[in-house]
């Protein structure tokens, strides 16, 4: 297909399929060893905002063998006139096409995008299943957060790493350079197994999944000598060392997040148990001060961007937190870059540093206690009481803030009617604040928004063996928060509660879900993560024709005993922790965070933690056998 | 200081939206550490004006912008570091200093294009004399004040040819505040070749190029006869080069 006026000009927003921005890396193909696919299998303009992919980019465009280039699904528009003319997905650097690559790896960032990963696949040209690519397809890869849980997509992809990628990606181009240039030894399934020595990967087609007659999984296995029983996340010990990019892609068309993104730290100290992001991150590494500052300044001189933000976590947490702001602050006002803090815990710590962003008081202040009642906060262990909020309030609203949203979340364990009003109740007490603070703003409406989603149970986290709720109890609760919330200042926004009931099943499903995903994608789900494309009856009728129960994977309660369908990944987090941590859950015991002292999470036999020191290799693996004693 | 300039945008990069091209601008100046005045307020903006908008998916060649900068630079080293700094497919192809203060966007008064049609061998060249040696209205539904009316484009065009031998129609069109785009000059052809009976049936365009952008020339004397008259063709002078 050809890039035609007259074909483009029915076409959404054109330039997110022409490449060519600047920081972007063109090579010459006959130079290099290795083609790599990198596959974003949502829009342009929220994969460009992804930094997994911007650091993994450019770490391997900085191999004189390989070359990486980007892939994005193509919007709805964009496809129809693709498969209207038969052309396959290409690559945005070269327009290549995708089949032609030597290596396709697609990141994982959430659940709802796997039929966007399958769509992509078969938009390709390439085989869905990884049992039915040949010689000639490439090596189809995944990684990301979600695949902590490698299960639900295991069938599609020849192999998976798990954790983080600025050591184990280089690891993996090596053995691929050098097993095509020895004349690919025993082809596909030789590297396969070569790669079964790389630590962090998962080979799925090495691994046999049996279940119990009550439809779970009984356990998975290797099915070969080499492959190791458990394959271990991949971290990166010294972050403060590892590769970050000194220069970005600056696209054309806006970005969701359209700025330099400079990453803090990985991992979280706060352990909030519903957080799944906050577990598999661990343990707790930091960038200094120093290598951010220099890593800042590269970026500002290299891409031109106007905002610079700080990515990480729970940001206010940064332990120089004073002297890098300090630092950036002086590095902005030199080079007139604003910069923002867009997860920012705020209480007296943080609050003067909040008059040096005007990003952040131009787009409001965000809070999310999770939980309306402090009982229901204990429970999830949310660090943060009503007096803080209050406090944050009263700090946002005397330097300026204008508008304030409010974030929570329906549906936690324990919860009940009471938990539900109370979010009503404390965005009331929130408002009055504001008017307090600044009287004239009560002429100019809703200025408080509550937004909800609904709890969506992960695995590693303590709540990974708790039921979600049903859909139907999921619209009372909605209904209920909207008839608490009696003024007509405070705006109600809420998620797709069906949406979550997918996604809770596909969170903490087993193998069998491959068919489904694929059964999904041929009844015509994509872009599942966009309200106006996401057909729920599909969903269900794809779960049927499977033999399969969407509330068996979302709505049951998994047994204290029952073997998980990830008990064969090492996330560093262990089971008897996590355990641990559910009971003390159902107790409505908070555990507070990692600042006093570690609290044993296990993630510090992979590397050293922040808040634990050196690794303790002395520590008993924390093995899938630990689990919880039931409710 | 003022710098009028012109850039060329190329293929790779037509797709990009007006607003999107504003913004690699002021990306590109900042990296190429050109010292460009800002607007006060709140959210100072880069003072960077463009004379006329483009369409998506349209190539140009003679683009005009003006950037106000604070302080005095070399021309040259000022284009060196500007298109050091821009995409690939953007380029810088001339600049001036501007110091008179003529409004740029209202200067314009009309635009060159080069229209490639698809398929080959369609008989334009027979479409586009018929329809210049043509005198009658020829409407096509266009923006106007009010909304979508039919509109005779008649006024709009100055001049139009096209080479049998490339399938391109060339034409010097409107532009500005009065502006015809050039898909709708092919959609008046269109009409009026369905007038004529010599259908131009299965056309679609395949690329626009837009090229030299006309300012009207500064009229001394005599000329104010054909003020009043906004579609005679009055003297043009490139605008880049208009003072
Ligand atoms: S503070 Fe809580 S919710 Fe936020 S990242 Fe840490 S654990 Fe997750
Ligand atoms: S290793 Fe210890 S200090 Fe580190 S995150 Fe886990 S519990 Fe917290």
């Amino acid at each position: 297909m050809t890039h035609d006026f007259q074909t483009m000009g029915g076409i959404e927003r054109p330039a997110r399929y022409t490449g060519g921005e600047w920081g972007s890396v063109t090579k010459d193909k006959a130079g290099v060893d290795v083609r790599f696919a990198f596959c974003f299998p949502d829009t342009y303009e929220i994969g460009m905002s992804n930094l997994g992919m911007r650091i993994l980019y450019h770490l391997i465009n900085g191999r004189g063998d390989a070359w990486c280039e980007r892939v994005f699904a193509p919007w709805h528009d964009m496809e129809g006139l693709m498969r209207a003319s038969g052309t396959p997905l290409a690559a945005l650097e070269s327009g290549d096409p995708v089949r032609s690559f030597d290596l396709v790896g697609f990141t994982a960032q959430y659940e709802m995008g796997y039929t966007n990963m399958l769509n992509m696949l078969d938009l390709a040209g390439i085989p869905l299943y990884a049992k039915d690519r040949g010689e000639g397809d490439p090596l189809v890869l995944g990684g990301g957060p979600c695949v902590c849980n490698p299960e639900p997509i295991a069938d599609f992809l020849d192999f998976i790493l798990i954790g983080e990628g600025e050591e184990a990606v280089h690891e993996i181009i090596d053995l691929y350079a050098g097993w095509k240039r020895s004349g690919r030894p025993g082809g596909r399934e030789g590297f396969l197994r070569g790669l079964c020595g790389v630590g962090g990967v998962y080979v799925p087609r090495f691994y046999d999944v049996a279940y119990d007659g009550d439809g779970t999984v009984a356990g998975v296995w290797p099915n070969v000598p080499f492959a190791p029983e458990r394959v271990v996340k991949r971290v990166v010990a010294d972050l403060d060392a590892a590769f970050f990019p000194t220069s970005q892609v600056v696209p054309y068309v806006s970005a969701v997040h359209d700025r330099i993104a400079l990453e803090l730290f990985r991992g979280c100290a706060h352990g909030c148990r519903f957080c799944q992001a906050c577990f598999i991150y661990r343990p707790v590494r930091e960038r200094s001060v120093g290598t951010l500052i220099g890593q800042a300044s590269r970026l500002i001189d290299q891409t031109g961007y106007e905002e610079l933000s700080l990515v990480s976590l729970s940001t206010g947490d940064y332990c120089a937190l004073g002297g890098l702001v300090e630092g950036l602050s002086r590095l902005a006002s030199r080079s007139g870059v604003s910069i923002a803090f867009p997860s920012l815990r705020i209480d007296s710590h943080t609050s003067g540093m909040m008059g040096k962003s005007d990003a952040v008081r131009r787009g409001g202040l965000t809070l999310a206690p999770e939980a309306g009642s402090q009982r229901l906060r204990d429970v999830i262990s949310k660090g943060v009481t009503e007096a803080d909020m209050m406090k944050s309030a009263d700090i946002a609203f005397g330097s300026g803030y204008g508008s304030i949203k409010l974030y929570f979340m329906l549906g936690l364990p324990t919860e009940a009617d009471e938990d539900v009003e109370a979010i009503a109740d404390l965005a009331a007490k929130v408002l009055r604040r504001h008017a307090e603070a600044d009287p004239a703003a009560k002429a100019k409406g809703a200025d408080l928004t509550v937004s909800t989603s609904f709890f969506v149970p992960k695995p590693f986290t303590p709540f990974q063996w708790v039921p979600q709720i049903g859909v139907g109890e999921m619209a009372r609760r909605r209904r209920l928060l909207k008839d608490s919330i009696k003024s007509r200042r405070i705006a109600y926004k809420w998620h797709d509660e069906r949406v979550s009931v997918v996604e809770a099943a596909l969170a903490r499903g087993d193998r069998r879900l491959s068919a489904v995903l694929a059964k999904a994608l041929s009844l015509g789900c994509k872009f599942d993560a966009w309200s106006d494309s996401f057909d729920y009856a599909k969903w269900e009728r794809a779960f049927g024709e499977c033999g399969l129960e969407m509330g068996f994977f979302a709505a049951r309660e998994r047994g204290g005993n029952e073997v998980l369908p990830w008990d064969h990944i090492d996330m560093g987090v262990g089971k008897g922790y996590l355990a641990g941590e559910l009971r003390k859950a159902m107790e409505g015991i908070p555990s507070g965070g990692c600042m006093g002292g570690c609290r044993g999470c296990g993630a510090q036999r992979l590397a050293g933690c922040l808040y634990a020191g050196e690794p303790s290799a002395g520590r008993p693996a924390d093995g899938p056998e630990g689990g919880w004693a039931g409710a | 200081m003022r710098v009028r300039f012109t850039y060329a945008r190329g293929d790779a990069v037509c797709y990009i939206s007006h607003l999107d091209i504003m913004r690699t601008f002021e990306r590109a100046f900042r990296r190429a550490r050109v010292p460009v005045a800002t607007t006060a307020g709140y959210n100072p903006r880069v003072r960077l004006v463009f004379a006329l908008p483009m369409q998506t998916g349209v190539v140009g060649t003679e683009e005009v912008g003006e950037v106000t900068l604070a302080e005095t630079v070399g021309l040259g080293p000022f284009m060196d570091s500007v298109n050091g700094a821009l995409p690939e497919g953007m380029r810088l192809t001339a600049c001036r200093e501007a110091d008179r203060d003529i409004k740029l966007m209202s200067a314009v008064w009309a635009a060159d294009y080069a229209i490639e049609i698809r398929p080959p061998g369609l008989p334009l060249a027979e479409a586009v004399a018929g329809f210049m040696a043509g005198e009658g209205p020829v409407r096509v539904m266009k923006r106007g004040k009010a909304g979508d009316a039919p509109t005779d484009v008649r006024p709009f065009v100055i001049a139009a040819r096209s080479d049998p031998s490339t399938g391109t129609v060339e034409a010097r069109l409107r532009a500005g505040t009065v502006n015809l785009k050039p898909t709708l000059f092919v959609e008046a052809l269109q009409a009026h070749a369905g007038l004529e009976g010599a259908g131009l049936s299965g056309l679609a365009v395949r690329r626009v190029v837009r090229g030299a952008i006309w300012g009207e020339a500064p009229r001394t004397g005599s000329a104010g006869a054909v003020i009043g008259d906004a579609f005679q063709t009055p003297p043009l002078v490139r605008l880049f080069g208009m003072d």
